[in-house]
C-alpha cells in the first residue's frame, strides 16, 4: 500500500512537471514497412512481376526507423504510448517484432499484401481516423518502391497537416515545430496537432536509432501484435514488370579541344543540362 | 485526354525539371488539350519560355506557390474547371508535396519518380533505390505524373504561348503556418 501511495505521488509529481512546461504525454502511431536489406542484390520472379524474396533478410524500412526512434524518445520525455501499424501479410511479422523490441508499445498489423502507396494510406487512415492519435510518424518513403506518397496522402485523407520530409521537429503542448526540406534549402514550420510527419535522417541523428537489447527483444514476444481485416481495396495502379538498369556503360573520354561533343553528351545523353 | 502541368518556379525563375515535365506533358497531349498552371510572382518574360517545349495557354494563379496544400488547391479548381485527366509534374520536393494532396482532392492515382513516356497505360518509374525500374499499369481515369528530374529529357518544339489570369487562388487557408525559409544557396552570398 505504502509502495503504491508513493509511486503514485511520483506519478502525479512526474505529470504537474510536464504539465507546468506545456507537454502532454502524446498517443503515437509509427507506420512501419517491411523492405529488403539495402545492401541486398535485386531479383524478380513470376514473369518479372514480382521481387525474387529467396534468401532476402527483410528490415524495418530505415527512414521508418529514423521515425520510430523519434516517437520513442518523445514517449521518453513526455509519456504517452507508442504504437506501430503495418500493413501487410504474417511474413511481416519478424520485422514488426523487431519494432516492439526497439521498444513500441504495442503494434497492428492490417492482414493484406500491399498494392501501392494509395492503398497503404487508405488502410492507415481507415484504421487511425478515430483512434485519436497525436502524431501519425512514417518515413518519407520507403526504400523498395520510393513512391514517397504516404505521408501526405495520408494528411489529406484524414484532413489533418502534414509534412515531409520533416528533418527536426519539437513538441510544445499541442503546437509542433518543424523544419522540412524545400528545394534548395530548408523550411521551419508550425502546425497543430494531430499531424502527419514523414521523417527522415535528422530527426533522430544515426547514433541515436535505438538498437534493440536483449531485454527489448525478450518483452517483445510478449507485447501484443493485433491483426485486423483489410478495410480498403483502393488503390492506383499495379506492377506489370519489373526490370533491371542496363549495365553501366565504360567512361568516355571527350578530347579537351572538342567541347561541343563534350556538351551534346551532356545534353542528349546523359540529360544533366 | 486533357493534360494540365504545373509550371513550378523557384523565386521567379523556371527550373529545368519543370521545362521537362512540360516536354513531358506536350509528348503525351500529342496535339490535344493541353495548359500549363503556374503559382505565384512570376514575369510573363520567364513564362514564355514554357513555348519553346511545345506548351501554348498558361493559366497565371495568385498566391503562394511555396506552400504545397495552396497550391494543391488552386491546381485541384483549374483541373476540375478544364477537365483534366492527367496532371504532370517534376518530383521535385514542391511537386512531392502538391502531387499527393491533389491525387486525394481528385480522386486521381498517383506514380511519382517516372523516368519513361507511357505505352497505353503502363508507365516506367524508378524503384528499389535505383536498383531497378518498375512499370506499373495506372487503373484510374484521372492519374497524377510525377516526372523524376533529369530522366525524360528536354524537347525543344517551339509555338507561341497566351498566359491568362486565372480565377482560382491559392491564398492561405492552409493547415502549416511557414516561420521561416533558408535557401542553401544564400550562404554564398
Amino acid at each position: 500500500m505504502i509502495t503504491f501511495l508513493k509511486n503514485l505521488t511520483l506519478v502525479t509529481l512526474i505529470e504537474v512537471k510536464l504539465l507546468s512546461k506545456n507537454l502532454y504525454p502524446m498517443k503515437i502511431l509509427v507506420c512501419i514497412s517491411s523492405v529488403p536489406d539495402t545492401t541486398t542484390k535485386i531479383t524478380f520472379t513470376d514473369n518479372d512481376t514480382q521481387l525474387n524474396k529467396q534468401g532476402v533478410q527483410f528490415i524495418i524500412n530505415p527512414y521508418d526507423e529514423f521515425s520510430l526512434s523519434k516517437a520513442l524518445k518523445l514517449k521518453a520525455e513526455l509519456g504517452g504510448t507508442v504504437t506501430v501499424i503495418n500493413v501487410g501479410t504474417a511474413e511481416n511479422d519478424p520485422v514488426i517484432r523487431k519494432s516492439l523490441a526497439i521498444g513500441a508499445d504495442d503494434a497492428l498489423r492490417i492482414d493484406v499484401a500491399p498494392i501501392d502507396g494509395m492503398h497503404v494510406a487508405n488502410e492507415i487512415a481507415n484504421y487511425a481516423k478515430d483512434k485519436g492519435y497525436d502524431l501519425i510518424l512514417t518515413g518519407r518513403e520507403s526504400i523498395d518502391f520510393n513512391g514517397g506518397v504516404v505521408p501526405h496522402l495520408l494528411g489529406e485523407l484524414l484532413g489533418i497537416p502534414s509534412v515531409s520530409p520533416c528533418v527536426n521537429l519539437t513538441v510544445n503542448g499541442s503546437t509542433i515545430e518543424l523544419e522540412t526540406l524545400i528545394d534548395g534549402g530548408k523550411e521551419t514550420l508550425t502546425c497543430s496537432t494531430p499531424a502527419v510527419i514523414g521523417g527522415q535522417k535528422g530527426l533522430v541523428l544515426e547514433n541515436e536509432l535505438i538498437i534493440p537489447n536483449m531485454r527489448g527483444i525478450m518483452q517483445s514476444r510478449t507485447k501484443p501484435l493485433t491483426v485486423a481485416t483489410s478495410a480498403s481495396s483502393e488503390s492506383a495502379q499495379k506492377v506489370t514488370k519489373l526490370e533491371q538498369p542496363a549495365a553501366k556503360s565504360g567512361c568516355k573520354i571527350v578530347d579537351a579541344a572538342n567541347v561541343d561533343e563534350l556538351v551534346d553528351l551532356l545534353q542528349n545523353e546523359a540529360k544533366v543540362i | 485526354m486533357s493534360v494540365l502541368v504545373y509550371i513550378e518556379n523557384a523565386e521567379g525563375k523556371l527550373k529545368k525539371g519543370t521545362l521537362e515535365a512540360v516536354s513531358y506533358a506536350a509528348s503525351i497531349a500529342q496535339g490535344g488539350a493541353l495548359i500549363g498552371v503556374s503559382i505565384g510572382t512570376i514575369s510573363d518574360e520567364e513564362l514564355q519560355k514554357v513555348g519553346n517545349f511545345g506548351l501554348s495557354e498558361v493559366i497565371k494563379i495568385k498566391g503562394e506557390h511555396t506552400n504545397h496544400q495552396n497550391a494543391a488547391n488552386a491546381l485541384q479548381t483549374v483541373a476540375s474547371e478544364k477537365g483534366s485527366t492527367t496532371i504532370v509534374l517534376s518530383n521535385s520536393w514542391q511537386g512531392k508535396g502538391i502531387g499527393p494532396r491533389l491525387a486525394v482532392k481528385l480522386g486521381a492515382g498517383i506514380v511519382t519518380e517516372v523516368v519513361a513516356l507511357p505505352e497505353g497505360k503502363v508507365v516506367k518509374k524508378k524503384g528499389f533505390s535505383g536498383k531497378a525500374f518498375v512499370s506499373v499499369e495506372l487503373t484510374k481515369d484521372k492519374n497524377i505524373i510525377a516526372i523524376a528530374p533529369n530522366s525524360f529529357g528536354l524537347k525543344e518544339n517551339s509555338v507561341p504561348v497566351s498566359i491568362t489570369e486565372g480565377s482560382a487562388t491559392a491564398e492561405d487557408n492552409s493547415l502549416t503556418e511557414t516561420l521561416q525559409s533558408f535557401l542553401y544557396r544564400m550562404r554564398k552570398l
